[in-house]
């Protein structure tokens, strides 16, 4: 049954775990090699004890990016923390795989960011804000100047 | 250790701050969770910015509002920084913060309306040079919302410091008095 979301996690060497912890906060604990139970959908966990984890909510995040912080890839699994044995189980609940890669993904995306921005402003009764673009192009033409010269004088080798 | 700017970062046995410090400034992202209104946990990948305060920012897109909307009703948040790439850290380690926040009202859509403001965003196009597409003439109408942004200020309660990737292994509490004060000296 949850052989697709298997698939899924086992593109990560990593996963984040997140349930809630110490003081009610959510608290978040990374996991190496995760064991995935395609199954059952049960996952074993490993938390420390100074987060004071609790049985309930819990989800499971996998992410990558690239050094650039692109080629971004995110995969979700929502279930919850149980406490079994003298461990702790995360429970599979459900999970949607993430739109595959491409231009119709992209379209929906800014579709939907389109409806959920016009639905905000309009419950403010908020006009277009209009966004200060010679600024913002002026930021990212230093940024290209910064790693233009950061490529010609890497600053660590004077260190 | 050094950081992504070139700062030397010091690594000796007494320095958890500074380390912890320099992971939460490199780090390219974080993994930020809200509460949904059903209660349960939502993460998300963000960059956030240490402010000179202790405070930590993120920005979200009106078009993305969803964090903003769980923190409007449950501030209680997280935050860990746990993924090196790209950071140019080593040894890496990671960081758990634990805060409140609050989601401004404003639509910003003049990132330098404050120094923070145009620091977080100065980051983010530096972090993400691709970015560059949401501002070109297809992106602006693609994607006319990606620049209309929330402010999230997350002020820290509680703090936890992995000196190792052993995550399974008990971190040490961060003194968030002492990350501020480290934090003001920037």
């Amino acid at each position: 049954m949850w052989q697709l979301a298997s698939e899924w996690l086992s593109r990560f060497p990593e996963v984040v775990v997140t349930a809630f912890g110490i003081e009610g906060h959510p608290v978040s604990v990374r996991q190496h090699s995760p064991r995935y139970d395609a199954q059952t959908g049960e996952m074993p966990v490993r938390l420390p004890t100074s987060v004071a984890p609790v049985a309930g909510p819990a989800n499971v995040l996998a992410h990558y990016h690239d050094e650039n912080l692109w080629d971004l890839q995110i995969v979700r699994v929502k279930g919850r923390l149980e406490r079994r044995d003298e461990g702790w189980i995360f429970i599979s609940t459900a999970f949607t795989p993430p739109s595959p890669a491409g231009f119709k993904s992209r379209w929906q995306m800014a579709k939907a960011m389109r409806r959920s921005s016009s639905r905000y402003l309009a419950a403010r009764g908020l006009d277009r804000p209009k966004v200060n673009w010679t600024v913002l192009k002026s930021m990212q033409r230093q940024a290209q100047l910064d790693r233009h010269l950061a490529g010609r004088f890497p600053r660590n080798g004077f260190e | 250790m050094t950081g992504s700017a070139g700062q030397p970062w010091v690594t000796d046995g007494g320095s958890t701050i500074h380390d912890a410090l320099a992971i939460m400034e490199n780090y390219r992202t974080c993994e930020f969770t809200t509460v949904f209104r059903d209660g349960t946990p939502q993460t998300w990948p963000v960059s956030a910015l240490v402010l000179r305060d202790g405070r930590l920012l993120i920005c979200t897109s009106i078009g993305f509002p969803q964090k903003a909307f769980n923190i409007r009703r449950n501030p209680r948040v997280s935050l860990l920084f746990s993924e090196p790439t790209g950071s140019g850290l080593s040894p890496s380690g990671a960081v758990l913060i634990c805060g409140t926040a609050v989601a401004e009202g404003r639509v910003i859509a003049d990132m330098t309306t404050s120094p923070e403001l145009a620091a977080l965003t100065q980051t983010v196009i530096e972090r993400q040079p691709a970015s560059k597409f949401m501002s070109s003439f297809l992106g602006r109408r693609l994607f006319p919302s990606y620049y209309w942004r929330i402010a999230i200020y997350v002020t820290p309660v509680l703090g936890f410091h992995w000196r190792t990737r052993e995550f399974a292994a008990e971190p040490e509490s961060l003194d968030l008095k002492e990350l501020r004060h480290v934090a003001a000296g920037k």
